[in-house]
C-alpha cells in the first residue's frame, strides 16, 4: 500500500542481508581482483610459501581493514548528517581531518620517524581537533550545529595553513611522503599487527554507540525542540556521538589517512533506496562503504600493472564518488535534500 | 658497509677553512672573496660536483641539503630570489625540476645567469660535471672526473657479466603497508641495470608505489634502503621492519641493508664508486645460496 | 487521562537579560481548551516554552499532573505531553508516514520497532487532520500548510493527555483552520489539556474554554473568552476595537485599530 513500507524489523533484516552479501561479495571480489597472482590452493595450504604469507599477513587484513574503514566512513558520514541535520555533512568535516593531517605531519616531519609515531600523531590531532571545535561550538551547554560545521571549517583551513608551514620548513622527500599518507591508503602493515585491532575497537565503539543512537536521530530531524518533547536531548546525543565518532574517524584517518567521498556519497546513495531511517540508514552504509572502499582498494591493485606504480585508494574513491554524486544529484533531485 | 666514496681535500681547502675561521661565518670584513664566477648552487650533488672539481672556493651560496661544508646555507631547494642575489652570483645552478622551475624564471628576470640541467640519468651526471667544468674553467678536472666516473662504471658491468641478475627492492621509505620506491627511470634504474640487478619496480612512474603484497609475489633478494632516514637510520633498523615478511627471499637470507650516506639516493659525482660499492653487495647475495 | 499543566509564579529571563515573563499563573486543564492570547512580544511564545518543558523557568514553577516538570523524566513526560511547533525545513526525505510515526517513539521500549497498531494509529492521526492522501508524499514537497497539517498529526500520533500548539493555524486556509478547532474541541472532549498560542482572536473565541491574554510580560486577564476578550481589554493590549456578535455566543468580529493606539505599561 505504501509507496515506501514502513521499516519493520523484516524489512530492516532483509536489506541488511542483501548489505552484508554486497560486503562479503566485494571483499571476495578483492581478493582476486586485488592479487591475481594468488594461487588460492597453495595460499591456503602451504603455510611455508609466500602466498600463504600474502594472504594471511598481508591480503585478509589489508581487507579486513578496508571493510572497517569503509563502514566507519560511510556510517560516521550518515550519523553526522542526521546530527547537524546537513546532507552535505562528511566525517572529516568536524576538524577531524585537518587535526589529524596536522598532527601526523608534525610528528613525520618534525622527525620521530618510527612507524606508529604518525598514526598516533593524527590520532591526538584528531582528539585535539574534536576539543577545540566542540569546545568554541558549544554555548549555554548546548551545541549549536551550524556554528560548530562553521568552526569546523574554519579549523580545517587553519589546520591547512599549518601544514604548509610545515612542509615549507621539511625536508622535500619527507614532504611528499607525508602528502602520500594523507591522501588515503588502505594498507596492511604487518610490522605494525596492533595498529587493526586498535582501529577496529575504535571503529566497533563507535559503530555500536551510532546504532544505539539510531532513534534519537530519526528524531532529530524533527528539529530540537520536538526532539526534546519526545524523550530525546540532543545536545547530549550530539556530544556523545561526536566523540565515539571522532575518536573512530581519528583513528581511521590516523592509519589510513584522508579516504575521501565515502562519507558523503555511501549514505546519500543508501537513503535514495531505502529512505532515511537511520535505523536502517547506519547500519547498511557501513555495510555498504564497507564493499566499496574494498573494490576502490583493489581496483587500485588492479591498475598496478598498467600504472606500473599502487595510487592512493583516496584517489579512486574521489575520482569515482564525485561523478557517482553528481549523477544521483541529477537523477533524483528531490530525493536528496532540500 | 663502509662509505665507500674517499674524496682527499684539496690543501686549498684547509686555506679556506682557516680563512673562513678567522672572518667569522658571515661575509665578515677579513673573509677571502671568492674568486670569480661565483656560483650558487640550489642542487645537492651540483654542489657536490663543484666540490670534486676543487672548485669550492667558487659557491658562495649552497642549500641546506648540501653536504658541502664552508659555503653558506641560504635556504632549501626554494631559496628565495632575494637570498640568491644577495650574494651576488655569476652562475646560479638549478635543477630541471618543475619545483624549480618558477624561481628559475624569477632568477633570469633579475638579470642572473641561472642554468637548470638535468640531474635524472647518469648521462645528465656526465653531462653536467662537463658543463660545470667548462663554467669554472677547470675542463681538466671535469674531464678525468667523468673518465673516472667511466672507469668504475665500466668495471661494475664487467663484474655484472659474471654474476647471475639479482632482484632487487630499493626502498625510498616505507610506511602504511606501502613501499616506495624507483620505477627505473632515473639514475637509480641505470644503476642497477649498469650492475646488471633487476629492480623488480621496473618500468613505474620515478616514484612508484608498491604494496608490500606486491614485494612478497615479485621476491626481491635484496632490500636496499637508499639512504638512511628518520625510521630506518641503519641496516638493524631495517631489518626490525622487515623482519615480519621472512618470506621475502632477501629478509630470509638476511640481505637488508641501509645505505649509509646519501651518495646513492643523489645523482652525484660518487656515483661511479657507489656502482662499486653495489657490485660488493650484488656479489654477496648472488653468492649466497 | 485528567493529566493538566499548571504554571505559579512563573519568571523568566535570558542570561543578563530582563524578564521575559514576570510572574504568570495559568492553568490548562484536562477536558479544555486554553487559548493563550497576546500581542507580539508579550512573552506568549517564552511561556508555550516554559510550559512545554523545553526552557526551565527562573522562578516560579510548572507542574504536569501535579509533578514539577524539571523532574519528570523525558521520555515520561514525551507520554504526557506532545508539542506542534512551527514546521521546520527537513534535511532529508521523510515522508508524511514516517514522520508521524514518531510520534510514538515515547511509547516504544529499546529498540522495539513500531507495531502494525502504531501504524493503524499513524493514518489516523493523519486522517483526523484530512493529511491521509499525504501519508506517501516526501515532506520537502509539501506546502507550508500541508506540512503544518503532517505535524499536528505527529503530535497527535503521540497520544498525550496534554497537546500544546504553537499558532497551529499559522499556515492553513480557513477551511483547514476551522477543521482544527474542531478538532481541538475533539480532543478535549476527550479529557485533554489543551493549549495553543493563537493570533487569530475570532478562532480563540469559537474554539477555546479558557482564554489567557498576554501583554508586558504578566497575565492581563484569564478566564471564558466572553469575560476576557471584552472590547475594553482588547483595546488595551492589542490596541483594536472588536465587538461580539448579538445572537451569537462564540462570534467575535475585529473592526479594525483603536484611535489612540495599544496602551503600555
Amino acid at each position: 500500500m505504501r509507496a515506501r513500507p514502513a521499516l519493520t524489523p523484516r524489512r530492516l533484516w532483509l536489506w541488511l542481508a542483501a548489505g552484508a552479501v554486497f560486503a562479503v561479495g566485494a571483499a571476495v571480489l578483492a581478493l582476486f581482483l586485488g592479487m591475481p597472482e594468488l594461487d588460492l590452493g597453495t595460499a591456503l595450504s602451504d603455510a611455508s610459501s609466500w602466498q600463504y604469507a600474502a594472504l594471511h599477513k598481508l591480503q585478509l587484513p589489508r581487507i579486513s581493514q578496508g571493510l572497517v574503514v569503509g563502514a566507519t566512513l560511510a556510517a560516521s558520514g550518515a550519523a553526522l548528517q542526521g546530527l547537524l541535520r546537513n546532507p552535505l555533512a562528511d566525517p572529516f568535516i568536524l576538524g577531524v581531518s585537518g587535526g589529524a593531517a596536522l598532527g601526523s605531519a608534525a610528528v613525520t616531519l618534525v622527525g620521530f620517524g618510527t612507524a606508529l609515531v604518525a598514526p598516533l600523531g593524527g590520532f591526538l590531532g584528531a582528539m585535539g581537533a574534536l576539543l577545540v571545535v566542540t569546545a568554541l561550538a558549544t554555548e549555554a551547554g548546548r551545541i549549536a550545529p551550524l556554528r560548530m560545521l562553521l568552526i569546523g571549517v574554519v579549523f580545517n583551513a587553519l589546520a591547512g595553513a599549518g601544514l604548509m608551514v610545515l612542509q615549507a620548513l621539511a625536508d622535500p622527500g619527507a614532504v611528499q611522503l607525508t602528502l602520500m599518507r594523507l591522501m588515503g591508503s588502505v594498507g596492511a602493515d604487518p610490522s605494525e599487527p596492533l595498529l587493526l585491532p586498535i582501529l577496529t575497537v575504535a571503529s566497533g565503539v563507535g559503530l555500536v554507540a551510532m546504532l544505539l543512537s539510531a532513534r534519537g536521530l530519526n528524531l532529530l530531524a524533527l528539529g530540537d525542540d520536538t526532539a526534546r518533547s519526545l524523550g530525546v536531548s540532543p545536545d547530549r546525543l550530539r556530544l556523545v556521538l561526536f566523540v565515539v565518532i571522532s575518536v573512530a574517524v581519528g583513528a581511521t584517518v590516523a592509519v589510513t589517512g584522508l579516504i575521501g567521498f565515502v562519507g558523503l556519497i555511501v549514505p546519500h546513495a543508501v537513503r535514495l533506496v531505502v529512505g532515511p531511517d537511520h535505523r536502517l540508514v547506519l547500519p547498511l552504509s557501513a555495510l555498504v562503504g564497507a564493499g566499496f572502499v574494498v573494490v576502490a582498494d583493489a581496483s587500485v591493485s588492479a591498475l598496478a600493472p598498467a600504472l606500473g606504480t599502487e595510487l592512493p585508494v583516496g584517489v579512486v574513491t574521489a575520482l569515482v564518488g564525485g561523478p557517482l554524486f553528481l549523477a544521483l544529484l541529477r537523477h533524483r533531485p528531490t530525493r536528496v535534500a532540500e | 658497509m663502509t662509505r665507500v666514496v674517499q674524496r682527499a681535500p684539496a690543501p686549498w681547502v684547509a686555506l679556506v677553512v682557516v680563512a673562513a675561521a678567522l672572518g667569522g661565518c658571515g661575509r665578515g670584513a677579513g673573509q677571502v672573496p671568492a674568486p670569480t664566477p661565483r656560483v650558487v648552487s640550489l642542487v645537492p650533488a651540483a654542489s657536490a660536483i663543484i666540490d670534486a672539481l676543487g672548485a669550492k672556493a667558487h659557491l658562495v651560496g649552497v642549500t641546506r641539503y648540501c653536504a658541502v661544508t664552508g659555503p653558506p646555507v641560504i635556504g632549501g631547494m626554494d631559496a628565495r630570489p632575494e637570498a640568491v642575489l644577495a650574494q651576488d652570483p655569476d652562475l646560479v645552478v638549478l635543477g630541471d625540476y618543475p619545483s624549480q622551475a618558477a624561481l628559475r624564471e624569477q632568477l633570469t628576470a633579475l638579470g642572473l645567469n641561472a642554468v637548470a640541467p638535468s640531474f635524472v640519468g647518469i648521462d645528465d651526471l656526465r653531462a653536467a660535471v662537463t658543463r660545470l667544468g667548462a663554467a669554472l674553467g677547470r675542463e681538466a678536472a671535469a674531464a678525468a672526473l667523468v673518465a673516472a666516473l667511466d672507469r668504475d662504471l665500466a668495471l661494475a658491468k664487467e663484474r655484472a657479466a659474471s654474476r647471475r641478475p639479482v632482484k632487487v627492492l630499493l626502498v625510498y621509505d616505507v610506511q602504511q603497508g606501502y613501499v616506495y620506491t624507483t620505477g627505473g627511470g632515473d639514475h637509480l634504474g641505470a644503476l642497477l641495470d649498469l650492475c646488471g640487478a633487476r629492480n623488480i619496480a621496473q618500468g613505474g612512474p620515478l616514484t612508484t608505489r608498491l604494496a608490500l603484497d606486491a614485494v612478497l609475489a615479485r621476491g626481491p633478494e635484496l632490500i636496499l634502503h637508499v639512504a638512511p632516514g628518520e625510521a630506518y637510520p641503519d641496516d638493524a633498523a631495517a631489518r626490525a621492519y622487515w623482519k615480519s615478511l621472512p618470506e621475502v627471499p632477501a629478509v630470509r637470507a638476511g640481505h637488508v641493508y641501509v645505505w649509509p650516506d646519501d651518495h646513492l639516493a643523489q645523482n652525484g659525482p660518487w656515483i661511479g664508486a657507489a656502482a662499486l660499492q653495489l657490485s660488493d653487495l650484488l656479489d654477496r647475495v648472488a653468492g649466497a645460496p | 487521562m485528567s493529566v493538566g499543566l499548571a504554571a505559579r509564579g512563573v519568571v523568566f529571563a535570558y542570561p543578563g537579560g530582563r524578564p521575559v515573563l514576570d510572574g504568570v499563573d495559568l492553568e490548562v486543564a484536562p477536558g479544555r481548551v486554553t487559548a493563550l492570547l497576546g500581542p507580539n512580544g508579550a512573552g506568549k511564545s517564552t511561556l508555550f516554552r516554559v510550559l512545554a518543558g523545553l526552557l526551565a523557568p527562573s522562578a516560579g514553577r510548572v507542574t504536569l499532573g501535579g509533578r514539577a516538570l524539571g523532574v519528570i523524566p523525558a521520555r515520561e513526560r514525551a507520554r504526557q505531553l506532545a508539542l506542534v511547533l512551527d514546521p521546520p525545513a527537513l534535511s532529508f526525505a521523510w515522508t508524511a508516514f514516517e514522520l508521524v510515526l514518531m510520534g510514538r517513539a515515547p511509547h516504544l521500549s529499546g529498540g522495539r520497532f513500531e507495531s502494525a497498531d502504531d501504524r493503524a494509529h499513524a493514518l489516523r492521526s493523519l486522517e483526523a487532520v484530512d493529511a491521509a492522501h499525504l501519508a506517501d508524499r516526501v515532506y520537502p514537497t509539501l506546502s507550508a500548510g500541508e506540512r503544518q497539517r503532517v505535524l499536528i498529526a505527529r503530535a497527535l500520533c503521540q497520544d498525550t493527555p496534554v497537546v500544546l500548539m504553537d499558532e497551529p493555524t499559522s499556515h492553513l486556509d480557513p477551511a483547514h483552520a476551522l477543521r482544527l478547532a474542531g478538532l481541538l474541541r475533539e480532543l478535549a472532549g476527550q479529557g485533554r489539556a489543551v493549549a495553543c498560542v493563537l493570533h487569530d482572536l475570532a478562532l480563540a473565541a469559537r474554539t477555546a474554554d479558557e482564554v489567557v491574554l498576554l501583554s508586558g510580560q504578566r497575565v492581563f486577564a484569564a478566564g471564558p473568552p466572553r469575560a476576557v476578550l471584552t472590547s475594553d481589554n482588547l483595546r488595551a493590549v492589542y490596541g483594536v476595537t472588536a465587538r461580539w456578535v448579538d445572537g451569537d455566543p462564540a462570534a467575535l468580529v475585529v473592526d479594525g485599530l483603536a484611535p489612540a493606539g495599544p496602551a503600555r505599561q
